[in-house]
């Protein structure tokens, strides 16, 4: 029997050769799902492209054949596949390479099918790192991926996210026209600013959840390779004051990671034998770089004062040693009893955060006796980006029970409204939350963003749905 | 249909997370690289189901009633060495609960094997080993009378009992013959009066269990239980990895328990090196690197039984050996790709891997690559024999032959 996409199939094939694409209802099926609890997308095919033009060409396809484009990285969202059914699914992953390391403008370009993990390692061997390093699902998580989702993660509470260590992009438009931003889009210049020569298109790219393009190629930052480390773990009885002491330690911008860990976290690192957590109501967690042994230990010393000035007590460093010295080790686990999880991140000012969390536990007492029953558990970490606390306030439940899944979906799903309604910045955003950030846009933004989307994408090709767009 | 053999996983196929890592990052030495050998293998798509990750998501729509056996889903199901590097670095994998491990990778697509070869999904190659092996007891389809072939001139008729028996294996028998020689010499030197089942040798089951035929891997397995006991042997000694673990795990799980204690030969050899009953004479002027089998490495981490250390051990206590290791070793091995029914099943993709794992070890500068399996012998010498590399392959119990006296 004929497919019903074989045409389609055979212009892919063109393109990236007949290997590299399928229609197999197995490779479509695994294709399907990210790592959220959302029902399956199937697509009609999906293309494994190598180049540049290779995408390139694939959208011109997509456009011919008026069918939509489904963009994957390393496919480990926690947020749903964009909406609807059918199309081109297009995985990133073979495009890996790193394109050029460039000492003297000190930028690295990466093809964005890379993973943070493979890239970060590779520059290790030259002396180097980018100074936000990825995300915490790195091992997996492509450098395209989260610039689409604006990522923040590990080198955050210095460097902040994705955005600010990128300095510009190879974009395959919705049309399949390519363009560079930042200095790239000067022919004649080096690729090693974003600002300047015109407005900053890369931040049209950023977080766009890959509606308005494909993003083939990044420039990032680099900074030599940090030889020198320290660590800090501080226990606080009062999260105000837990959040006073890293605000102010936020004025002075000393740690590469600051961590919160609550209750049931520091419970769990406790009974695993991360020393001083077991009964510690709030723990903070410091790692600090730099390039050579005084300059850590003034740094530390420094954090060391802020954190005892509002009443921290020092507890012997396992959690940051571990987590940060292993980074992309603590996200791929499940629940301590083989639950799986799903998260909502989001930025709130770090001083605010004590009211957020107030808000979580005012949504989950609506649902108390549901998560009794299906054994639904609520934990919380926080993150430091910057001037922000990063909450991962986690669901954990027994997938196999189907209804469960369904309650954690209809619980999310709630904390995501609620937390928007609060002032809180989501940033990977895909379909679940998308859709609830963009019911928040004011109509003239979300007008202005439709007919960025209508103008660059015509046929409405790239991920359509999200965003609602 | 019946029930499915590997609903009877369905916790730990839930409890995958799809977080990804078991297709690209894998943390060793301050380096990452892939995790599957298939997804760096240039023959195949490295689509997802080219992954623990694809191949779990699968697994739950077939579970679920979504998603119907089908000839491309054994596909991807037969096309993986089963070389367990999905399960050493998957973090939900290494943990464990109530005392065991989490997420049995290699287990659940066994089981998976099991479901497919009783629906029929097996490819006509695989049927014609099974087949044969029905009949012959081996997979190599040779005639059984056959088996014994291997047995050299210049050795002392081995008896039919003993405490001590040589559990050969087909491989050995029929194609690596050299590593059943050099082992009896070597075990004959020393003193052991080694017994061999001859003809009441039968396959291990070792690749019927991988291809999925479990009642035929158990009365294969029922009857070298009971020939063993027949011999009165209390020790079995094995020179092939397959054979060993087959015995040590696949037994087992198919609820037999071989009352015997079960030796590699290198183990058996290292401890008579330390006790002074086999020495090494002669110098061996090479540089030497060594690989690790799937099936004596990752394959028995989880009880506790790798054999890591003994070769090692042994190669650098030979004269005018220089040893030489490779990127990736013992947990991190890179499989050879000829196991889990692969090298019968999709010779070319078994190759590739092959040809992958000799470049990694033509990159150390050793002119000899050695291990302790006939099985990744015969995959890796097809790779040198095909590239052309300078290297030559020897089986660690050949070169401690050589050296011995």
């Amino acid at each position: 029997m004929v497919s019903p996409h074989s045409a389609l199939v055979e212009a892919l094939s063109n393109i990236v050769g007949s290997k590299f694409v399928s229609d197999d209802i197995n490779v479509r099926l695994a294709y399907s799902r990210d790592a959220s609890p959302e029902p399956p997308r199937v697509c009609d095919v999906v293309v494994r492209p190598s180049s540049t033009e290779e995408v390139a060409e694939i959208v011109k396809v997509a456009n011919r054949f008026k069918v939509p484009i489904i963009i994957r990285g390393g496919g480990a969202g926690l947020v749903g596949l964009p909406p609807g059914s059918g199309g081109i699914t297009i995985d990133m992953t073979r495009m890996s390479k790193i394109v050029e390391l460039d000492e003297t403008s000190m930028t690295v370009t990466v093809q964005a099918g890379i993973n943070w993990s493979l890239m970060t390692y590779d520059l290790k061997k030259k002396g180097y790192r980018t100074p936000f390093y990825g995300p915490f699902s790195g091992g997996a998580a492509t450098v395209g991926g989260s610039i689409s989702n604006a990522s923040v993660g590990l080198g955050s509470a210095k460097y902040g996210s994705v955005a600010d260590i990128l300095v510009g992009l190879e974009v395959v438009l919705p049309t399949g026209d390519v363009i560079r931003t930042g200095s790239g889009a000067n022919p004649y210049a080096k690729k090693f600013t974003r600002w300047g020569f015109g407005p900053d298109t890369t931040g049209l790219f950023i977080g766009d959840q890959g509606v308005f393009g494909i993003k083939t190629e990044a420039s990032l930052k680099i900074i030599p390779w940090p030889d020198e480390q320290a660590f800090g773990s501080y226990v606080f009885q009062d999260l105000e004051k837990a959040c006073r002491a890293m605000h102010e330690l936020q004025s002075k911008r000393r740690a590469t990671n600051i961590a919160l860990l609550e209750p049931d976290f520091n419970r769990i690192f406790g009974k695993a034998g991360f020393r001083g957590l077991a009964d510690a109501p709030f723990s903070v967690h410091i790692h600090v770089e730099g390039y050579s042994k005084d300059e850590v230990e003034k740094h530390k010393a420094l954090i060391d004062d802020i954190m005892k000035k509002h009443d921290g007590q020092e507890v012997p460093p396992d959690f940051p040693i571990w987590n940060f010295t292993r980074p992309w080790e603590w996200q791929p686990r499940t629940g301590p009893l083989g639950q799986a999880w799903i998260t909502a991140c989001y930025k709130v000012p770090i001083l605010d955060y004590p009211a957020h969390r107030d808000l979580w536990y005012r949504v989950l007492d609506k649902y108390r006796e549901v998560m009794k029953e299906k054994r639904i558990d609520f934990y919380v970490a926080s993150l430091v980006v910057e001037n922000a606390l990063d909450p991962m306030n986690v669901l954990y439940w027994f997938d196999k029970d189907e209804e469960a899944r369904e309650w954690v979906r209809k619980i999310w799903r709630d904390l995501i409204e609620n937390e928007i309604r609060y002032g809180a910045i989501h940033y990977w955003l895909g379909k679940v939350i998308g859709e609830r950030v963009a019911r928040a846009y004011t109509g003239v933004y979300f007008d202005f963003l439709r007919s960025l989307k209508r103008t660059l994408d015509p046929n409405n090709i790239l991920n359509p749905g999200l965003l609602l767009l | 249909m019946s029930e499915l053999f590997v609903k009877s996983y369905i916790d730990e196929i839930y409890r995958c997370i799809r977080c990804g890592y078991c297709r690209d990052f894998a943390r060793y030495r301050d380096a990452a690289y892939k995790v599957c050998p298939l997804r760096e293998a240039d023959t195949t798509p490295g689509f997802e189901p080219y992954s623990a990750r694809g191949r779990l998501m699968l697994l739950r729509f077939v579970i679920e009633g979504k998603l119907q056996l089908n000839e491309k889903l054994a596909e991807l199901f037969y096309t993986c060495p089963t070389c367990r590097n999905c399960w050493d670095k998957c973090y939900v994998a290494q943990t464990r609960l109530e005392g065991k491990y989490m997420l049995n990778t290699v287990e659940i697509y066994e089981a998976f094997r099991h479901d497919l070869f009783k629906a029929g999904l097996i490819s006509p190659r695989h049927k014609e080993i099974l087949e044969w092996t029905e009949k012959e007891h081996n997979p190599y389809l040779e005639k059984h009378e056959d088996r014994v072939k291997w047995l050299p001139e210049d050795v002392k008729q081995p008896p039919s009992r003993g405490d001590v028996v040589y559990f050969v294996g087909c491989t050995s028998s029929y194609r690596q013959k050299n590593i059943a020689s050099a082992t009896l010499r070597l075990l004959q030197k020393v003193g052991i009066n080694v017994a061999l089942l001859y003809g009441d040798e039968w396959c291990c089951g070792s690749p019927m269990i991988r291809i999925g035929h479990r009642e035929l891997a158990r009365k294969l397995a029922e009857h070298n239980i009971n020939a063993i006991k027949n011999a009165g042997a209390k020790t079995v000694v094995f020179s092939c990895a397959g054979c060993y673990r087959a015995f040590k795990i696949d037994y087992q799980e198919l609820g037999l328990q071989p009352p015997f204690e079960l030796r590699h030969a290198i183990d058996l050899a290292l401890q008579l090196i330390n006790e002074g009953k086999l020495s090494i004479k002669k110098e061996f002027k090479h540089k030497v690197t060594y690989h690790d089998p799937c099936h004596t490495g990752r394959h028995l981490v989880h009880m506790r039984a790798e054999i890591f250390e003994q070769p090692r051990e042994v190669l650098k206590r030979i004269p005018g050996l220089e040893f030489i290791e490779m990127e990736r070793v013992r947990r991190n091995s890179w499989c050879c790709g000829a196991g889990g029914g692969l090298r019968s099943y999709n010779p070319q993709v078994s190759l590739t891997l092959a040809k992958n794992r000799l470049r990694e070890a033509e990159g150390t500068g050793a002119d000899i690559i050695t291990s302790i399996c006939p099985f990744c012998y015969r995959n890796l010498s097809d790779a040198i024999q095909m590239t052309d590399s300078h290297m030559k392959m020897y089986d660690l119990m050949e070169i401690l032959d050589m050296v011995t006296e």
